[in-house]
This record gives C-alpha cells, structure tokens and sequence, in this order.
C-alpha cells in the first residue's frame, strides 16, 4: 500500500516535470522570436495642459524626436 | 535630435504622374521649414522620391543641404548621372551625463515599393537592403535605428530577419483608422509607429545602463492646435506657404485661361495667319477639310479633335508644357513665347505646318517618315501606358 502511493507521487512528480518544462520552454520560444507587446510607452493626450507635454526630466542620456506621414503638410494636424 | 520616418512630402499628381505645379510649390516650403527647423536625418519613402529625384541628379543644385540628410538603402540609382540617397548616416549625440562619452547613432532608411520609382531609379527588396547596411552602420555605431516607412508587418519581418536592429522607428499607418499602433519588441528589436501625419510627437528617451547597454522609454505628446501655442516663426513659414501654394493654382488657371481666350479670338478672327514668332503657319484642320473631308470627317470624330478638353476642369494643375501635346503647334516654352494658338491636335500638329500647302497645294507635303516616333513624342509611357501604336492608328487610319 506504501509502494502504491509513494508510485503515485512519483507519477505526478513526473507528470508535472514535463508540464513545467514543456511551459518554460514556450515560454522561451515566444520571447525571444515572437513579437512582444510592451506597456512601456506613455501617451500625453489632447487634454494635457502644454507646459506638462514636456514631461518631467528624468535624466535620459539623449532624447530622439520623430516624425513622419505628413504628406507636405506644414498645419497642426490633431 | 530630430528625425523623419517618411511620406514628409505631397505626392498629389496631374492627370499623367506628374507632380503639379503648386505641389512642387508645396514641397519647396517643407524644405524651407525644415531649414528653419532643422532635420537630423529623414528617411526617403517611395511617396518622396518623386519631388527629391531631380535634386539627386549630380549636376542638381536645389535642396542640397537637405539631400545630404536623407537616406534610403533600397533606393538605387539607375543611371551614372544620378546619385542615391546613402543607406545610412551616422549621428553622434553628446550626452547629458557628465562623463559620458557621446554616443553614435547609425540612421538607416528602408521604404516600400509603392508607387513605383520615378525614372532614373529602382526600389530593392528592404530586407536585402537592410542585411547588406545594418552590419556596415554596427561597425562605427553604438545604436543601429531604421527609420522605415513600411507596413507593421514588413517592418517585423525585417526585426526578424535583420540581426543587429537596435531600434525600427516605421511609418506604418495609411489611414486615420489606424492612426496609432502600440510599440513592440521583436527578439530584441523595439519597433516604434510615428502616428498617422504626426498628429502626436514621437519621444524616444535613452538612458545608458551600468553596463554602456540602453533602455528607452517612448511617449507619444499629442499636437493639438487648441493647447499648443502657435509659433510665430513656424506660423510664418506656414502663412507664406499657404499664400504661395494659392498663388501656384491661380497662375496655372490664369495661364489656361489666357491661352484659351488667345486661341478662341485667333478663329474667331479666321486668322490662319502665322502667329507673331511663328515663321511655319498653320492653317487648321478646317483649311484641310476643304480637300480632304474624309480624313477630316474621320479626325473631327477622334479623341485627338478633343485633345484639349481635358484642361479646364484639371486647370490648377495646368503648365505650359501640358500644349505640347494637347494643342496645335505649341512648343513648351514661356507662355509669351506660345505659337499657333490652335486647340485639340489638328492635321498640322502631326502632319506639320500648312499654310504654304494651303497656298500652293502639291504633293510631298505632310509625309510622316516615322510614325512610331511621331506619335511617340507625345504618347509616352508616363503619358499613354496603354497606347498600342497599331491599334491607335486602326481607329484614326486616314
């Protein structure tokens, strides 16, 4: 009867082994080759006061404006 | 710094691929802007090339300063005489940090294929591009950026396909319904979307880790036209464009309709007279058709009878050039300079001028020696795509 359920535990040991792995391998797969969403970009929307655009000045070494799709046009467009 | 993704420039066309007068007029005051607000580097898309393609040319002198900023590594020169935009530039940025030690910043361009190169250049295959320039910019740069102007997907391809990308700053979106995608990692590639025509500021913000290795941070600051402050020197630059652009459309229309009242009150006045400057005369299809009337029946039912109706209702888009082909025995050259004054393509604009025939019918007059190039200084490629030479004189054969 002690053999039988120390059998049993071993199985789901096992079991769960493969399972974790089998996960942690996905896991790795997908981070490294697939292509990840990322939260790390905040938007300052319309509503923001001007003077707070700018945001706070965390000390970045450099900062690199872009721009683009503005089809010769010189106006605000927003 | 301040960089471009693309599609900077208007592309708007006259009816054969041309870009119209008051877009060129249009374009040369982005360049005036971006001369008082100075670019770092901006990536040449397909949509842009069309205005830059002259500047490239070696001997070319306008837009220089700017020519020496943009970049392009699948835009390839076809011809000698012409340059291509470099595949990539190298900007350094000093560092806030004291101590620091500036950092190299390698710009590479990549734009999609369409719409299809002007003559004189080609567009390559953007991942060839980018695997032959990536690894020659990583040589003398610490951060590789491609400034891209690319679908999302494409752009992903090329994260994925490209080792060595450090940052994709793409120009994805065609349409205000996808007027921001969400920036993504790809491996280690951050892919970064300007927002549709700029209605937010991208903002990339660097910070150097202990090891010289950096992260960023992207914020993306709406410009809005009720909260930021409008600035005069930029307002300035705006006005005056606005005012020119105008200008452009009304000297177009003004030049059409100069010509046309010209050319309505020399047959109104039966005058078949050669025009002052115009040694040649021309006589009109009408003189033709008192000997010819079955040819001249045949011409008065084609489109070439019809050639100039097509300018009014395109008139703001209209140049002189445009009476080369869509008038009789008119010469691309200054409007005060303009010959016959004839509408639609005559009998004579193939045939040549009639007037001494038309005094002293003989044969030997009118004989075309080469039709192929005859019909061919007007029906182009850019201009006819579709002419088929053999079929085209089938409906007129005369």
């Amino acid at each position: 009867m002690q053999n039988f359920k120390t059998i049993k535990r071993l199985k789901l040991i096992v079991v769960l082994l493969i399972a974790g792995t089998t996960f942690w391998a996905h896991f790795q797969t997908n981070a490294s080759t697939q292509e990840q969403s990322t939260r790390l970009f905040e938007i300052v929307g319309a509503m923001v006061p001007f003077e707070q655009r700018v945001g706070v000045d965390d000390r970045p070494s450099f900062v690199v404006h872009f721009e683009g799709d503005t089809h010769g046009t010189l106006e605000a467009c927003g | 710094m301040l960089v471009e993704s693309g599609y900077f420039l208007s592309e708007e066309s006259d009816a054969h691929g041309r870009l119209r007068p008051d877009t060129i007029v249009k374009n040369d005051w982005v360049m005036k802007g971006y001369e008082e607000f100075p670019l770092d580097v901006a990536n040449v898309s397909s949509h842009d090339l069309k205005y830059f393609a002259g500047g490239f040319v070696k001997s070319a002198t306008k837009n220089q300063s700017l020519l020496n900023r943009l970049v392009g590594a699948n835009i390839v020169s076809e011809s000698s005489d012409i340059n291509s935009p470099r595949p990539f530039l190298i900007r350094e940025v000093p560092s806030r940090q004291t101590g620091e030690k500036p950092t190299k910043i390698a710009f590479v361009g990549l734009t999609e294929t369409k719409p299809a190169a002007p003559p004189g250049f080609k567009f390559t295959d953007c991942i060839e591009a980018a695997r032959r320039s990536v690894p020659e910019a990583k040589k003398s740069a610490d951060l590789v950026v491609v400034l891209a102007k690319l679908s999302a997907a494409d752009a992903a391809r090329v994260a994925r396909e490209v080792s060595g990308i450090d940052i994709i700053i793409d120009g994805n979106a065609e349409s205000l319904a996808e007027s921001f995608t969400s920036p993504f990692y790809v491996g280690q590639t951050l892919i970064v979307f300007t927002p549709f025509e700029t209605r937010m500021m991208g903002e990339l913000r660097f910070y150097r880790g202990a090891q010289g290795k950096f992260t960023t941070k992207q914020r993306f600051i709406a410009l809005d036209e009720a909260l930021v402050p409008e600035d005069p020197v930029a307002k300035k630059i705006v006005d005056a464009a606005t005012l020119k652009e105008t200008e452009a459309r009304s000297q177009s229309k003004t030049l059409l309709e100069d010509w046309l009242s010209r050319s309505r009150a020399r047959i109104a006045s039966r005058n078949t007279e050669p025009a002052p400057g115009d040694s040649a005369g021309f006589a009109t299809s009408a003189a033709c058709s008192k000997c010819h009337l079955e040819q001249y029946v045949k011409w008065a039912n084609s489109a070439h009878a019809h050639a100039t109706d097509p300018l009014p209702p395109r008139a703001v888009e209209f140049e002189t050039g445009c009476l080369a082909c869509h008038s009789t025995g008119s010469v691309p050259i200054p409007p005060s300079k303009l010959r016959a004054d004839l509408q639609a393509v005559q009998c004579e604009q193939c045939h040549g001028p009639g007037s001494a025939h038309v005094a002293k019918p003989a044969k030997g007059y009118g004989v075309i020696a080469d039709m192929r190039k005859s019909c061919g200084s007007c029906h182009t490629s850019e201009t006819s795509p579709r002419f088929d030479l053999q079929a085209a004189w089938q409906a007129i054969k005369h």
